[in-house]
């Protein structure tokens, strides 16, 4: 919420008989603009029955134009927001997000509108839909992003625990609660080492229960959460562990997220620590070149940032060993020790205006950096170093450009789906990337 | 500056940054906190950031987006400029907001940071 929103915003509790003359007042305003809204929406509506997807981009539009100037809170305690972002993509070699290679690619969409809805002060219901078209890998079908109640029985001034039940989004390193926000990430693509899109679906969210604590401390404050729940995971999670779609099917069991967060009492620093598990079963059909056998996945996740007048400095460090367990001969049992890291300045060199420097590295193997032991493609599809530079003009709250360029040496990250087989990837690369994105 | 009903008269600056972030949302009694903001390119809402929260405007929008586009909180109710921010304070209980200091009304209470 960046508008002067609540001008005729009704008080819940009003003291003086004049004071609740006036609500009453603002609370007809806001019943006529609530119909006259609704009256828009339904004939929009009306005439846009062409497909779901249509109608949902439509309201999507109508909230936004509606959106100025906005009035975030429609009724006591309920608040929507939203955001859309388009972006084009052009790279020197090799795709991303479809056909981009000596290109230009428009495959990179992002729509997402959310509505919260606090009941009471210790309770909270949230729901965000989102359609994200980005690429093979993402068609751009609505679905729900989260969509929780949250609930805090204990709370005071210096703190408050309480349980998600519901759809929530992992608690993982700095940016993953929002990495779809395009406000809420440094640049157009995230650090691809540590929010690499190929694990996307399993990294996102889960459908479960997470209980965290929030604890305000003379020596700083602290925030945990720990969360047990099922992925939205589908086929693409054997492209992302065996670079192939395999015959049989993979069963997942619930995840693990767990994230403790600290924010030292200058108010400058912030420090993370990420721990995840997650087991998926595969079943063999009958005529597999894979046996029945699992897949276990760990994370751990250091994550530091650091803020200075002109400057914001975020690094953050992740192990992802991998372990395969009975898969048969064609993969044998192994354990894939990735390694990644990267490294980001951004600096505010004038009013409105930032520009993004990062070095970001991730190894498959972290004992084998440059590729030349790996047996399951071409050396540089086991690594990748991303120099990436960057800048963004945010000309209003709600309004943001940004531009960026990666040079890559490496294809580790290189969407699977997008691209022809390994061999024929290039090593070493550029993408170009262009983005305009707003937000109610 | 806070509403007059509101029970505690001083907090520690780590609360008070906690409160103005959405992190914590009671008072000790228990009764809910509403957060009043200016918005994030205001001349006085920068310089409470930067002197009372030791923090920038940009940590604050970041602090609330996080929460917003993840569910997990809303975002503090902005208001136009101080005369609102005066008026909101008055009329609705456990709320909390600044004003600069040729502007202080006997009706609200100040808030002192330890």
């Amino acid at each position: 919420m960046y508008c002067p929103a609540s001008i005729d915003r009704p008080a819940r509790i009003v003291q003086s008989p004049d004071t609740r003359a006036r609500i009453r007042r603002a609370d007809l305003r806001n019943a006529g603009k609530r119909e006259d809204d609704a009256r828009t929406m339904n004939t929009k509506k009306d005439n846009n029955r062409i497909t779901p997807f249509i109608s949902f981009l439509g309201m999507a539009l109508i909230l936004c134009i509606h959106a100025v100037p906005c009035r975030a809170e429609l009724y006591p305690g309920l608040q929507i927001h939203g955001f859309l972002t388009q972006g084009i993509t052009s790279t020197s070699d090799n795709d991303f997000f479809r056909d981009s290679d000596d290109t230009l690619s428009f495959h990179f969409t992002e729509i997402g509108v959310n509505a919260s809805w606090s009941v009471r002060s210790d309770l909270q219901l949230a729901a965000q839909i989102l359609s994200r078209r980005a690429g093979r890998g993402s068609d751009g079908a609505p679905d729900l992003d989260y969509g929780l109640l949250d609930y805090s029985p204990i709370s005071d001034l210096n703190r408050r625990y309480g349980v998600r039940l519901g759809r929530i989004k992992h608690p993982l390193g700095l940016y993953n609660d929002t990495r779809d926000v395009a406000f809420t990430r440094p640049g157009i693509l995230l650090p691809q080492s540590i929010y690499f899109d190929r694990l996307r679906d399993l990294l996102l969210s889960s459908d479960g229960v997470q209980v965290y604590g929030e604890r305000i401390t003379p020596l700083g404050s602290f925030t945990a959460q720990l969360q047990l729940g099922y992925p939205q995971v589908d086929k693409a999670i054997e492209y992302s562990f065996f670079g192939f779609d395999a015959p049989g099917k993979m069963d997942g069991n619930p995840v693990f997220f767990g994230r403790l967060l600290y924010d030292d009492p200058s108010g400058r620093w912030r420090l993370g620590f990420t721990h995840s598990g997650a087991r998926f079963d595969y079943e063999a059909t009958g005529n597999d070149f894979v046996s029945d056998g699992f897949v276990y996945l760990r994370q751990y996740i250091l994550s530091a940032q650091m803020h200075t007048d002109d400057w914001t400095f975020s690094a953050e460090y992740l192990r992802q060993p991998t372990r395969f367990r009975d898969l048969g001969p064609f993969l044998p049992q192994r354990t894939f020790p990735l390694e990644s890291y990267y490294i980001q300045g951004v600096y505010r060199f004038a009013p409105r205006w930032d520009l993004v420097l990062r070095y970001d590295a991730i190894f498959l193997d972290r004992n084998d950096q440059d590729g030349s032991e790996t047996t399951s493609g071409p050396e540089a599809s086991s690594f990748a170093r991303d120099w990436t530079i960057g800048l963004g003009w945010q000309p209003k709250p709600n309004l943001l450009f940004r531009t960026e360029m990666h040079m890559v040496d490496g294809t580790a990250w290189l969407p699977a789906q997008d691209n022809a087989a390994p061999q024929d990837q290039e090593r070493r690369w550029k993408l170009f990337m262009f983005q305009i994105s707003y937000r109610f | 500056m806070v509403n007059a009903a509101v029970p505690d008269n001083a907090v520690s600056k780590n609360t008070i940054r906690a409160i103005f972030g959405v992190r914590v949302r009671k008072w000790s009694d228990g009764s809910p906190i509403t957060v009043f903001v200016l918005p994030d390119n205001d001349p006085l809402h920068e310089r409470f950031s930067k002197s009372q929260l030791n923090i920038f405007p940009h940590q604050l929008r970041r602090a609330w987006d996080r929460q917003v586009y993840s569910g997990t909180g809303q975002a503090p109710t902005e208001v136009a400029n101080e005369e609102e921010m005066v008026r909101q304070l008055s009329e609705t209980p456990g709320s909390i907001g600044y004003l600069s200091e040729d502007r202080v009304v006997p009706e609200l209470k100040t808030l002192e940071i330890e």
